[in-house]
């Protein structure tokens, strides 16, 4: 899905922000380098049932654009996906699922900006949070642009969400 | 060899160094730090003992000191002055680079990355090219 609302967007082509290939790109490399896992894009939108616990793990985008790049999946997706990248098996959410899913928003939310020459110069990222629990609502000021795509990773599927508005 | 890892991530400091062992290297000792102002105290405390580092790996993007403050308080301080450093992050943009080879740093290695990359940029910084 790609939105974009009138009147926001500045000197970076909305064009280059809005374009999905650009994600569909950075979640490759991230996944298929960082992971050795190849990952596809799907149509259907990810949308984890109300009671399912669900990981969203964000990374802050600040300067040319104010937003965010977050990457949304249930417990058993985080949990495979630091597997895969740590080496070791792991069965549970702790401290090494979370950190390895907030180093991947942070991977994505690099490896998005780098694709836009533009962004990559004036786009700075911040550390990464993860928010963790069911039925919950990620809040946020209406965005200028909103790109979400959903990817299927083996047997799971999740979301990553890049949104904001440029300067 | 010894090496000094810098990174707010755990599971990063372990990817690091697993590539850096699958690129060849033979690590006898791996020092972690979570941000620079640690891996000072490291670089400070290898000064007075003669347990020097061979390599440092620094993350650029951690709280408390960022990766370009510490090599800056590094090269300011003259901390393990010969020994070479590579940035490892998202941060792929050219002023950055460009900031963290002014600082110091002798080699970049943008996150995500390869082992092949990382081969590449570290054996000719250890004389292994």
């Amino acid at each position: 899905m790609t939105e974009v609302m009138d009147g926001a967007l500045g000197g970076v082509a909305v064009w280059q922000v809005v374009d999905a290939g650009h994600l569909d790109r950075a979640v490759g490399e991230v996944f298929g380098l960082m992971l050795g896992v190849p990952v596809s894009a799907v149509e259907d939108a990810f949308v984890p049932a109300p009671e399912t616990e669900v990981l969203t793990a964000m990374v802050g985008l600040a300067g040319a654009i104010s937003g965010a790049c977050a990457v949304v999946v249930k417990s058993e997706a985080a949990i495979y996906m630091a597997t895969c990248m740590a080496g070791i098996e792991l069965d549970t959410v702790d401290e090494t699922v979370l950190d390895g899913l907030g180093e991947i928003s942070n991977m994505l939310a690099g490896a998005w900006k780098a694709k836009i020459p533009e962004l990559d110069v004036a786009c700075m990222l911040s550390v990464p949070t993860v928010v963790t629990g069911s039925k919950y609502v990620v809040h946020r000021k209406e965005p200028a642009f909103l790109v979400e795509r959903s990817y299927r990773l083996n047997d799971y599927l999740f979301a990553v969400r890049v949104y904001g508005v440029i300067h | 060899m010894r090496a000094l890892i810098v990174d707010d991530s755990a599971m990063m400091r372990k990817v690091v160094e697993r590539a850096l062992r699958q690129a060849g290297l033979n690590l006898t000792e791996v020092i972690q730090a979570n941000n620079g102002a640690e891996a000072l105290t490291f670089l400070r405390e290898a000064a007075g003992s003669n347990a020097a580092f061979d390599l440092i790996f620094s993350d650029i993007n951690m709280p408390i000191m960022d990766g370009l403050e510490f090599i800056e308080q590094r090269k300011q301080e003259g901390l393990a002055p010969g020994v070479p450093v590579v940035m490892i992050t998202t941060e792929g943009s050219t002023p950055m680079v460009m900031r963290a080879l002014a600082a110091g740093a002798r080699g970049y290695i943008c996150k995500p990355f390869t082992t092949d990359q990382v081969k590449a940029c570290v054996m000719p910084l250890l004389g292994a090219a």
